[in-house]
Formats: structure tokens, C-alpha cells, sequence
């Protein structure tokens, strides 16, 4: 993506990430849930994008994908289709390691189950750890939110992560610049609809 | 012959009607998702799953109570009457699936990414509806808009363990069970088992996408 990095380490390509998205229009709608809620559900957009790792040992982020186009609108869901690779004409096929699969949550809500079936099925594409010059690194899957009651300045408040290779749910949140870690629990799923997070 | 002539009567009639016409296409709305009325009734819980749940697929009946849940589920999260050109925005590209409990039924949407000839979900691809026999709509929750309950599984301090539904929002304490704050909204005193359907070690979950203990 233009005007995005690269990032030599995966953390500030994630704080790059989640403002760039909720910066995007109706990423949030923290702002409307109170005085308009049928507005902010017709508006609520997500976006989505891959975070990579090229062969140069930098993080670069996809282009982002999302929902907006009016055929969209005739369903409730407001599902974000990221395809399953980056094409980077830059970077050999296959040399790319797909690391974080990047979306918002407009009303700032934890993970779907369709979210971790969508992280579990690239599991089955992609590396789960990838050896990078910092260390290894998960693929996972994030949601970022903001609780900002202003639209037009869209806080990046935190996010919520899934690993698939440790199963581990957490959730990160941002105070005046630190960020702060909460492990949730390793997720067991019950059936395919329904998963359970079992306390450390 | 002069050409025949509708009475004068008939005339007056038709252009106001022809005018109501007019005033309810043009005012006509177009139907929108989600816009059935919903109760919100936090103290419905969705259950949690069972091994009976799991029906093998063959002949299905439905009795009317449950077709309507669906009807009404369906109506609402696609709206009949709007027309998606995109394969996945269709209904025909979700499944379908109810279960009853008590006086209320529990309806599953899920995306069937098969049926459009692809292999993966979108994120947030799924809702699901609790409705009552008579048809109201008791909550929905729409993935990626509304926040869910959450399943926990605790350690308790005397080293047993239970399972407990947590509102939004929550990380419950173990030693707090019974705190009328704690946001638990339902104690399963006895752990709730996964079904027995162990997928082995990590590298089998490469396969199989779906974890179990």
C-alpha cells in the first residue's frame, strides 16, 4: 500500500495500522451508538488487510479491502472478504509471509466466530510462525477499534488479537500512547459456530 | 362508432387513485436490513452447544414455529424484494440452522462460502437470532456490529473448574461467582465438555482449521 511504511518491526506497522483504517469513512461509529443507532448499523463499514513480511525484512500492508459498494447494502452483514494472498509485483511469488490478517470492529465488539474460522483456514495457507530478523512472529488476526466520540479524530484505543498456533485471545488497548496487554485465554471451539475461552 | 367512454364517475375515481399511486411508489421505501424490531432481552442467552445439536442431514422437518423463526431471521438480515448481484450477498449463500429451547427459538445464519464456488469465509460472516414462538425477535447478534455473550471456562479455587456466560464486556472472576456485579449472567457448575471429536496435535489442526480439546 502507498503511503505505508515499510516498517522494520511489526509492532509500528500495527500502530501505522490501526489509525490508517479507522481513519477510513465510517470505520467508527463509536460517535453514533447512543443518538442514532440505526444510523451507525446502516453506515458501519469494515476493512481489511493483510500485514506482510518481504524478503527485504520489511512490514508492508496490503491494499485494503472492503464493503462500500452498494450491492453490499442489501444484506445486514458487514463482512470483510480479504483474499487469502498479497500480489506485491515488487516481491516474487510465494516469498511473501502473510502475518496479520488487519480489520476494524465499528462498534469496537471482540472477535467473531467467523473471524477465527477466517484465521483458522489461512492456517492452512500460511505459515503459523515466521522466522523474521526480530524473532518469530504468529499469524494472527486483529480487530481494531476506537471509542472516540469525535468522527473526525478516530483514536486507534486498541485491538483484539487471535493466534492461531497458541490459540491465545487477547486484547490490547492504548492510553495516552502505552500499550497495554490482557491475556484473555486460549479459545476451544465447541461446535463450528461457538467458542469458548478457557481463564489462564 | 365514437370510441366508448368510461362514465364520468369512474374517471373521478381513478385519478385520485391513480394520484395515491403516484404519492405511495414515490414515498415507498426500499426495504433495509435489519430493520425488524428487536427486544433486546439481555436475559436470553444464547445455549450453549450439544452433542444433540449435531443432526446428520437427511429429510428435514419443520414445524411452523420454526419455519417462521427462520422466515423472520432470514427477512431481516436479507431483506426480500433487494436484489445482490454479488454471489455472497445472496441467502441462498448462508446456511440455515435452528434450534428450539423452551419457548425460544435460537436460528444460526452462517456464510456457505462453497456455494459461490469459493473456499474461505469472510470475516464477520455470520448472525444469529433468538425468537420467541410468537415471533418476536428476543436479540440478535450480528457478527463484527453487535457484541456477544461470552463462554468462559474458570478455574475455581478449590480446583474444579465450570463454565459461565459472561455479558459483553466482562472478564469474570472466578472467586466472584455470586458478585451482583460480576456480569455473569449463567454458572455451569458441571464443565461442559467439547464434543469427542479430538483433532490431535497442532499439525492436525493445519487440516482441519477447527480446534477442539
Amino acid at each position: 500500500m502507498k503511503n505505508f511504511g515499510p516498517y522494520t518491526s511489526y509492532a509500528d506497522a500495527l500502530k501505522a495500522a490501526c489509525p490508517l483504517i479507522l481513519s477510513k469513512p465510517h470505520a467508527t461509529v463509536s460517535h453514533l451508538q447512543a443518538s442514532d443507532l440505526h444510523l451507525a448499523r446502516r453506515t458501519a463499514t469494515e476493512y481489511c488487510a493483510w500485514l506482510y513480511y518481504t524478503p527485504e525484512h520489511t512490514y508492508e500492508m496490503s491494499m485494503l479491502a472492503d464493503q462500500s459498494s452498494p450491492d453490499d447494502l442489501v444484506t445486514g452483514l458487514r463482512s470483510c472478504v480479504l483474499p487469502p494472498f498479497v500480489n506485491d509485483p515488487r516481491y516474487a511469488p510465494g516469498s511473501l509471509k502473510h502475518i496479520f490478517a488487519l480489520h476494524n470492529h465499528p462498534f469496537g465488539t471482540r472477535l467473531s466466530p467467523s473471524d477465527l474460522r477466517f484465521i483458522e483456514q489461512m492456517a492452512t495457507l500460511h505459515d503459523w510462525e515466521v522466522m523474521t530478523r526480530g524473532g518469530k512472529v504468529r499469524l494472527s488476526i486483529v480487530a481494531f477499534f476506537s471509542k472516540a466520540q469525535d468522527p473526525t479524530n478516530p483514536t486507534c484505543d486498541g485491538f483484539y488479537q487471535y493466534v492461531p498456533a497458541t490459540r491465545e485471545m487477547t486484547m490490547w488497548t492504548a492510553t495516552q500512547g502505552q500499550w497495554r496487554r490482557a491475556v484473555h485465554g486460549t479459545v476451544t471451539w465447541l461446535n463450528e459456530r461457538n467458542y469458548r475461552i478457557d481463564a489462564p | 362508432m365514437p370510441p366508448r367512454r368510461a362514465p364520468a364517475g369512474i374517471l373521478l375515481l381513478r385519478k385520485p387513485a391513480l394520484a395515491l399511486a403516484l404519492a405511495l411508489s414515490c414515498c415507498a421505501r426500499r426495504p433495509e436490513p435489519l430493520s425488524a424490531p428487536v427486544m433486546n432481552d439481555k436475559s436470553v442467552t444464547f445455549p450453549l452447544p450439544s452433542a444433540h445439536d449435531e443432526v446428520p442431514m437427511g429429510p428435514a422437518v419443520l414445524d411452523g414455529e420454526a419455519l417462521r423463526a427462520l422466515m423472520i431471521a432470514a427477512d431481516d438480515l436479507f431483506p426480500p424484494g433487494l436484489h445482490a448481484s454479488s454471489c455472497r450477498n445472496r441467502r441462498e449463500a448462508y446456511t440455515y440452522r435452528v434450534i428450539r429451547q423452551d419457548d425460544v427459538l435460537f436460528v444460526y445464519i452462517e456464510a456457505n462460502p462453497a456455494y459461490c464456488g469459493e473456499s474461505f469465509p469472510a470475516m464477520d460472516s455470520g448472525a444469529k437470532y433468538a425468537i420467541s414462538k410468537d415471533g418476536r425477535i428476543l436479540r440478535r447478534v450480528v457478527d463484527g456490529l453487535d457484541d456477544d455473550d461470552v463462554i468462559w471456562r474458570l478455574k475455581t479455587p478449590d480446583g474444579g473448574r465450570v463454565t459461565v456466560i459472561t455479558e459483553p464486556g466482562v472478564v469474570p472472576d472466578a472467586t466472584a461467582l455470586d458478585a451482583p456485579d460480576s456480569g455473569i449472567l449463567k454458572v455451569y457448575e458441571e464443565p461442559v465438555e467439547a464434543p469427542a471429536l479430538d483433532a490431535g496435535n497442532g499439525q492436525e489442526r493445519r487440516d482441519g482449521g477447527l480446534l477442539y480439546d
